[in-house]
């Protein structure tokens, strides 16, 4: 039937269109709750501020998974993105109003050796029971729990050193995390 | 990027000649030159190309020992000479591969970028700048933020560097740019110990007088300690205040020295 409504060279042109066209909607009974825990461990260089990741391990439960390569890099991807929010990225205006991170001379997109590698495990795979795949929503995983993990792992490592900080605004940018220091 | 007229000489007297017209401007690798260009922030009626000059390429060492490298030679070759290993290493940490495989010394020293790493190693080993028509110690080159002594027209050819007892850059790179936020090159001489930071300054690349003195006295990270520079005169932007670069100016000069051995 779909071979003779695309190939019309004996249709009553002037009484139907050629082609096949056919909508649904799915309304899923619920959203899918993909879970997850996050963990890093970083170092502080204590005389300039900078940051170093030295690990960090992902585990989520994204339910049945169809492409675990194509899962693992959405996860790394995700991971990357929340990296350099927490440590790099930021967008600043001047009093007027101009942008003054207008490139990547001043805007800190994260590069390769910004980032360790990563350790992530999806062996736990709690089916969904809300649709018929059983699966979960992994695309924004990563970059949702990559910039706490950080932050607080930093946060963490300046207390072990003795530092009474519990808060820094993200970018943690060496010259944040020094002042910081400065208490 | 606008229209412009392109010369590209093949002798230092055609340079010298097509420079003379006061609309041209001098192109080496152009790593600062053509983004400025294609951002519309400079419109050159002329630009002439030194790269094409055999006599501006290459490094040797010259009669009196000091490494001399061709104003035009690239990053990636002065990375590769071993008769000056921590100019080698600064060399080497300067931009990517693109950069380093087009940029020159020469450029970067006629740009002065307040930032560049290689005015800290011309200042720090107290080279000479060969120009032209004449030769201009370092102490006297560096004038200002991208400000120098060159005048209209002028021509590096050739940077002479001597060859010091043992010398070291560190580098504490800005996160986006990764140019030097800021830059220590240290050189001990028979005749005392240099100091050269740059990235820090308002003023371009500076010579620390008490860390020289201190160094030449004992050439150790612990004959530095008890001194520190304050943050006035210093550059603040969004990746550092005047104090954070007053602060890391101490902290890699005491590991340049440390790296120096």
């Amino acid at each position: 039937m779909t071979l003779a409504a695309y190939v019309p060279h004996n249709y009553p042109l002037d009484e139907i269109e050629p082609g096949l066209e056919e909508t649904a909607f799915y309304d899923p009974s619920n959203f899918t709750y993909p879970s997850g825990a996050y963990a890093c461990e970083v170092e502080v260089d204590p005389e300039t501020g900078k940051v170093t990741i030295e690990r960090f391990s992902a585990a989520d439960d994204f339910g049945n998974i169809v492409n675990p390569m194509i899962v693992d890099g959405q996860v790394h991807g995700g991971i990357g993105q929340g990296i350099g929010q927490a440590l790099l990225e930021h967008c600043v205006y001047d009093e007027n109003g101009q942008l003054v991170t207008g490139s990547y001379m001043d805007y800190a997109m994260p590069r390769a050796d910004d980032v360790p590698f990563y350790t992530v495990d999806h062996s736990c795979a709690t089916p969904c029971t809300h649709n018929p795949l059983g699966v979960k929503g992994c695309g924004e995983a990563g970059a949702i729990g990559a910039p706490t993990t950080v932050v607080n792992a930093v946060i963490d490592a300046l207390q072990s050193g003795g530092h009474k900080v519990d808060h820094i605004d993200m970018p943690v940018s060496p010259s944040r995390v020094w002042e910081a220091m400065q208490g | 990027m606008y229209a412009f007229e392109l010369e590209r000489p093949s002798t230092l007297a055609d340079a010298v000649a097509a420079l003379s017209g006061g609309e041209a401007q001098p192109l080496s690798g152009g790593q600062t030159l053509i983004p400025t260009l294609k951002q519309r922030l400079a419109s050159p009626g002329k630009l002439v190309s030194l790269t094409g000059i055999k006599e501006l390429r290459g490094i040797r060492l010259d009669d009196a020992g000091q490494l001399a490298v061709g104003a035009a030679t690239p990053h990636v070759q002065v990375a590769a000479q071993d008769h000056y290993p921590a100019l080698a290493h600064l060399a080497a940490n300067i931009g990517d591969p693109a950069v380093r495989n087009r940029g020159t010394i020469g450029g970067s020293l006629a740009n002065n970028d307040p930032s560049a790493c290689y005015p800290a190693a011309a200042l720090g080993s107290g080279a000479t700048i060969v120009t032209n028509t004449r030769e201009i110690k370092a102490d006297d080159y560096f004038t200002g933020l991208f400000d120098t002594a060159l005048e209209e027209g002028e021509i590096i050819t050739e940077v002479r560097f001597p060859v010091p007892r043992r010398a070291a850059y560190a580098k504490f790179e800005q996160p986006a740019s990764r140019f030097a936020l800021v830059g220590v090159f240290v050189a001990q001489y028979a005749q005392g110990v240099r100091v050269a930071v740059t990235g820090a300054s308002e003023g371009g690349v500076f010579r620390w007088a008490e860390a020289e003195k201190a160094l030449a006295a004992d050439f150790s990270a612990d004959a530095l300690s008890g001194l520190a520079l304050d943050g006035a005169g210093m550059i603040a932007d969004l990746h550092g205040s005047g104090a954070y670069r007053a602060h890391l100016t101490g902290v890699m000069t005491r590991r340049a020295v440390a790296a120096a051995g």
